[in-house]
């Protein structure tokens, strides 16, 4: 049983109620709403055809390259919000999303969620998907704040490392910091994740098939597996970012 | 020792300082003097090793500071940035196994404790030495701008014989300096 293209225009039929609404109370925004829904639409329709594929051949490889290429597009977006200098610091970022996506993942394919197809499309894509999607948040916040830091008030740093300190120790209170706004956000809605802040990932599993225990069980745990990811994804990112952060002299260059 | 050879700086595209000498002594007191903008804090990060000159070099005790090596002696050196407001966001280093302990909120370093030289960070004051005369291994103090009340400290750690290089334009600080060399804007030592 598969949705037809009468559900699909029954479903955007619903468009219509928010339409006339904006129509009636602020027409102006009409031209803007309109090219976001069919944005929103084109988007949707070119992954859903890419999902698609992948599902189809089911192949570990084509997976990999689907997280390959998402985390690409992941950095990108990453380092278009936060406006830092895509060309220094894509490689750091890319590196630190792959990696930890990589290796959370495959602890959260391999060994929590074994009793499902670990290797199969049907588990790479959204594992992956779930754990960039909360990288690309936190690292959003942290890289932002870090860079922030160093920018307006660097004399901690200069302080430290002029004092004999290491550079790793010298930026420690700057990661602790970056960690700190980064995840904030994320802790503070742990307890109403469920409900208000991650309803869709929720509602993807039961409606995947998943019995609500199970779906449940592989929620909290994708939640945690994501906590991680974007934590050490961070780290990564810094740890790679400091040949492109500072000179050999360890002077901040941005 | 510390001495700066022949050395010119530019930057920005702007020429800090060309062929300038200085020799910090051990046990006197140097004071790198100059008006705002000439480049004090510049020469003396460049002492650090924090930037590159130009041309010239910097030797610690007759060694050359390069980029490698200015990690290493850098743990022999007391640095004292100029004295700046903290901002409320600012926060903490942990520098519990250093010999400068820095807590910084609202703290300025003229409120160092000169007298007690006992630590306390909770009060947030810089510290050199966990008590008078002991230096726990540093042999050079930098100092960017340091209060009045500072001076005692140094001229005390000078007499104990390190090497203390101090960039000020205070008057107190330019009569108990036993060498003082001035910047001008692209001029050299007087």
């Amino acid at each position: 049983m598969t949705i037809n293209y009468m559900n699909i225009i029954a479903g955007l039929l619903l468009l219509v109620i928010p339409a006339y609404l904006i129509w009636q109370l602020d027409r102006q925004q009409l031209r803007a709403t309109a090219i976001g829904t069919l944005r929103m639409m084109v988007q949707v329709a070119v992954v859903g055809v890419l999902t698609m594929l992948v599902w189809r051949f089911d192949s570990l490889w084509l997976c990999l390259l689907w997280v390959v290429l998402t985390t690409v597009l992941t950095a990108l977006v990453l380092l278009r919000r936060t406006q830092l200098p895509a060309r220094r610091l894509f490689l750091p970022v890319a590196a630190g999303l792959l990696v930890s996506t990589l290796a959370v993942g495959s602890y959260e394919l391999f060994v929590v969620l074994s009793p499902y197809r670990p290797t199969s499309a049907h588990w790479v894509i959204p594992v992956s998907g779930v754990l960039l999607a909360h990288s690309l948040i936190i690292n959003i916040h942290a890289l932002h704040t870090y860079i922030d830091a160093l920018r307006g008030d660097s004399l901690p740093y200069y302080t430290a490392i002029g004092n004999g300190a290491t550079r790793l120790r010298a930026l420690l209170p700057y990661a602790a910091r970056a960690l700190h706004n980064g995840i904030t956000p994320t802790t503070a809605k742990l307890a109403t994740t469920a409900l208000f802040a991650m309803p869709m990932l929720l509602a993807g599993l039961l409606m995947g098939g998943l019995s609500p225990l199970n779906a449940a069980f592989v929620f909290a745990t994708l939640i945690v597996a994501a906590i991680v990811a974007a934590m050490l994804s961070l780290i990564i990112t810094l740890w790679a970012a400091d040949h492109q952060l500072f000179d050999r002299r360890g002077q901040f260059m941005m | 020792m510390v001495e700066l050879k022949d050395a010119t700086l530019t930057v920005d595209g702007q020429t800090l300082f060309t062929n300038l000498s200085v020799m910090a002594m051990n046990g006197k007191l140097t004071i790198i003097t100059g008006l705002h903008g000439t480049g004090k804090t510049t020469l003396l990060r460049a002492m650090m090793g924090f930037i590159g000159l130009d041309q010239g070099l910097v030797s610690i005790d007759g060694e050359l500071l390069t980029p490698l090596s200015a990690t290493t002696f850098r743990r022999s050196m007391v640095y004292l940035p100029q004295a700046v407001e903290p901002s409320p966001s600012t926060f903490i280093p942990d520098t519990d196994d250093m010999e400068v302990a820095w807590a910084m909120d609202g703290v300025k370093s003229g409120e160092w404790n000169v007298e007690t030289g006992a630590r306390k960070e909770e009060d947030g004051l810089w510290q050199v030495g966990s008590e008078a005369g002991d230096y726990d291994g540093k042999r050079i103090v930098i100092a960017d701008d340091p209060g009045p009340e500072l001076l005692g400290r140094l001229k005390q750690a000078a007499a104990d014989g390190l090497t203390v290089v101090v960039a000020s334009r205070r008057d107190e600080y330019l009569r108990a300096a036993n060498t003082v060399y001035e910047l001008r804007v692209k001029s050299e030592e007087i």
